[in-house]
């Protein structure tokens, strides 16, 4: 004991010092976070819909991609009517659509599309955004410039618009049927999306340039990637984690709405797929038969109501929790 | 001020231009075209199909149908046999549609109102100008009064209002009015009956303007909480001057300045959330245009309405930059 402790040079000590105060930065912000009731709600929401979504299987009473036949349009089995082929029954929690799938199994495996479409472009954007923005805001002189106005074209364009055109246009290619069609609405999404992060990740390094610990860095030769990786990036991490949780809802939402209007999600009839059914496509298939069974609409509605809903509360709680000057 | 202003006006010719190169790429890179080749369907007989490639220019190389549809092409009249420009979407004119087979043009299409029919651009115009309208009315008194009675129930209730709404977008919340309101209780109609001037709005237009007006509730709650506490309002009060003066005068002429800021993102939300509410409430607007214009393949409406949004997105925030230099004198726009 004693002789590791004298040998440990000042180094390790200096090592120590630097967790210790990380640490505490990061609990700090958990111990703001978890005091916003909204922000535990919203995780306390995402947790249980990430749960649902890995244990589907074990949850889902049918498998959704089955068809029953005389059991379709069946309402929830608290809702009862004369009409015995229609009135609700425990065997259908929630009822069936309109070929006899059961809505409940239906919704449990449809929070997985959400899920994964709401992180994995998210991950695209980060690593265009967070690239393109190092870049420009590093490099700053024509390059910045170039990059920027680039950025600004994107910008201007219509987000909806682009991402509908792209999905339109590329969805019978082999990109289109990739993955149930779920690769197409991640690139489509990605492309159009990560110019706020570009902006943001370039506005923090110029801020940070300037700072004294950067040009202490640069003095004692610490070379550019390291400067931008060891130091820059995780001094804006706080920044581009909240806008990262802005992000998931909308691109949520996006999936949605695309599988809604006819260009995103591809349901499955596989019953081995694990992506069989998205929110998105009950939320069509709701719609169409509005009047007969609003249940099939109003269900997924809420689903969706409530992911992007506890997404935006605990972007809230993460941007006070980690910027307090903000507040 | 002027140089400013020319400047930002001469960035929407690269803006605009790209927008119409990535939508005409797009556009063009999409399998099938807007002559059917269903083999099972009725075909365009080969002679017609000629004439009709002619009048769209699909002959051309793909540089110079771009070039022709963005800014002018020569053409020969095929009467005077004179050589004469013919302007594109540079001098407003969109193209004729495909689906009218030339028959119409894009412009006249959208803007066009006749005296039976009011034109899809006036729709989309009025959901959008009553979403704001609705959104400030109700936004801005809302948030004045939040923070005038802070930590109050009117606060409290302020508050929940405006964080719930601002977390459900448009598309969700907008079918859950219709469930609720148009299904469940019966006071709308699902399809919206258009002879009735107010009836099929009020939905479309609740379903677009929570949001904003959420969002406009919060940040004016903040504005005017900010401003209460500055040296100028104690001085103000301790002049001896009334409740209302100082709330008026001296609160809410500060507070709102920052409201202008917002009201570019403002403008685009309205713009994109209008789509969905168009699509939900089956408004004949722009945005339904565009869905159906997709399905068909209709490349001259599909770039006419992305320069449109465009247009209108990059006007809007000049208008609010140029707007905000106006309103608040200390900032200097450069």
């Amino acid at each position: 004991m004693t002789t590791t402790a004298q040998t440990v040079p000042k180094s390790g000590a200096i090592d120590l010092n630097v967790m210790r105060k990380e640490r505490s930065l990061w609990g700090d912000a958990w111990h703001r976070l978890s005091r916003n009731r909204a922000a535990v709600a919203g995780i306390v929401v995402i947790v249980f819909f990430i749960l649902v979504a890995i244990f589907a299987p074990l949850l889902a009473p049918f498998n959704p991609t089955i068809q029953t036949s005389n059991n379709s349009l069946r309402l929830p089995s608290w809702v009862h009517t004369a009409d015995q082929s229609r009135t609700g029954n425990f065997n259908n929690l929630l009822g069936t659509d309109a070929i006899g799938r059961d809505l409940f199994s239906q919704l449990i495996y449809g929070a997985r599309v959400s899920l994964i479409v709401g992180f994995i472009p998210q991950v695209l954007i980060l690593a265009i955004g967070v690239t393109l923005g190092l870049v420009a805001g590093f490099a700053g002189g024509r390059i910045d410039n170039l990059l920027m106005r680039f950025t600004d074209i994107i910008y201007a364009f219509p987000d909806t618009l682009f991402v509908i055109t792209i999905a339109t246009a590329f969805r019978e290619t082999w990109v289109g049927q990739a993955f149930n069609g779920l690769l197409l609405i991640f690139i489509s999404f990605s492309i159009i999306t990560w110019t706020g992060m570009a902006r943001l990740v370039r506005g923090q390094v110029l801020s940070l340039k300037e700072k004294e610990f950067i040009e202490a860095a640069r003095a004692v030769g610490v070379p550019t990637p390291t400067i931008l990786f060891r130091h820059i990036l995780p001094n804006s991490l706080a920044p581009i984690i909240v806008a990262v949780t802005f992000g998931i809802p909308g691109a949520i939402i996006g999936e949605a709405v695309l599988t809604f209007i006819g260009v995103g999600m591809r349901p499955s009839t596989n019953a081995n797929n694990p992506f069989p059914t998205s929110w998105g496509s009950m939320l069509l298939d709701g719609y169409a038969n509005i009047n007969s069974t609003p249940y099939m609409l109003l269900f997924p509605v809420i689903c969706v109501g409530l992911l992007t809903m506890a997404f935006t509360f605990l972007g809230d709680g993460l941007r006070d929790a980690l910027d307090p000057r903000e507040q | 001020m002027a140089a400013y202003i020319l400047r930002r006006v001469l960035w929407f010719v690269p803006v605009l231009f790209c927008v119409g190169l990535i939508t005409f790429m797009i556009a063009r890179s999409t399998p099938g075209g807007p002559f059917d080749t269903d083999p099972n369907r009725r075909q365009l007989s080969p002679s017609t199909e000629k004439v009709l490639r002619a009048r769209f220019g699909l002959d051309l190389p793909v540089w110079r149908q771009f070039t022709r549809y963005m800014f002018f092409d020569i053409e020969t009249d095929p009467k005077t046999k004179q050589p004469q420009i013919v302007w594109g979407a540079l001098g407003g004119n969109l193209g004729p549609t495909y689906t009218s087979r030339g028959a119409e043009t894009v412009q006249h299409y959208l803007f066009t109102s006749t005296s039976s029919k009011p034109s899809r651009f006036s729709y989309s115009a009025r959901l959008g100008l009553q979403a704001l309208a609705f959104a400030l009315i109700i936004g801005i008194p809302l948030g004045v009064l939040a923070a005038l009675k802070q930590n109050t129930w009117i606060d409290y209730v302020a508050l929940f209002v405006s964080t719930t709404f601002v977390a459900v977008p448009p598309f969700i919340s907008g079918l859950l009015l219709l469930i609720i309101f148009a299904v469940g209780l019966g006071w709308f109609k699902v399809i919206p009956d258009w002879s009735d001037p107010i009836r099929p709005w009020v939905l479309p237009t609740l379903t677009l303007g929570m949001s904003t007006m959420a969002f406009i509730t919060r940040l004016t709650r903040a504005s005017v909480l900010e401003v209460k506490r500055q040296d100028y309002v104690r001085t103000a009060r301790a002049k001896g001057l009334g409740d209302l003066s100082v709330n008026t005068r001296h609160i809410l002429r500060n507070a709102i300045l920052p409201l202008v800021t917002i009201m570019g993102p403002l403008l685009a939300g309205l713009i994109t959330g209008a789509f969905f509410t168009e699509l939900i409430f089956q408004i004949p607007g722009m945005g339904n245009v565009l869905l159906t214009s997709i399905g068909k393949r209709d490349y001259s409406m599909i770039m006419g309405l992305a320069l449109f949004y465009s247009f209108m997105l990059t006007a809007g925030n000049l208008l609010v930059d140029v707007a905000y230099g106006v309103v608040d004198p200390r900032i200097s726009v450069s």
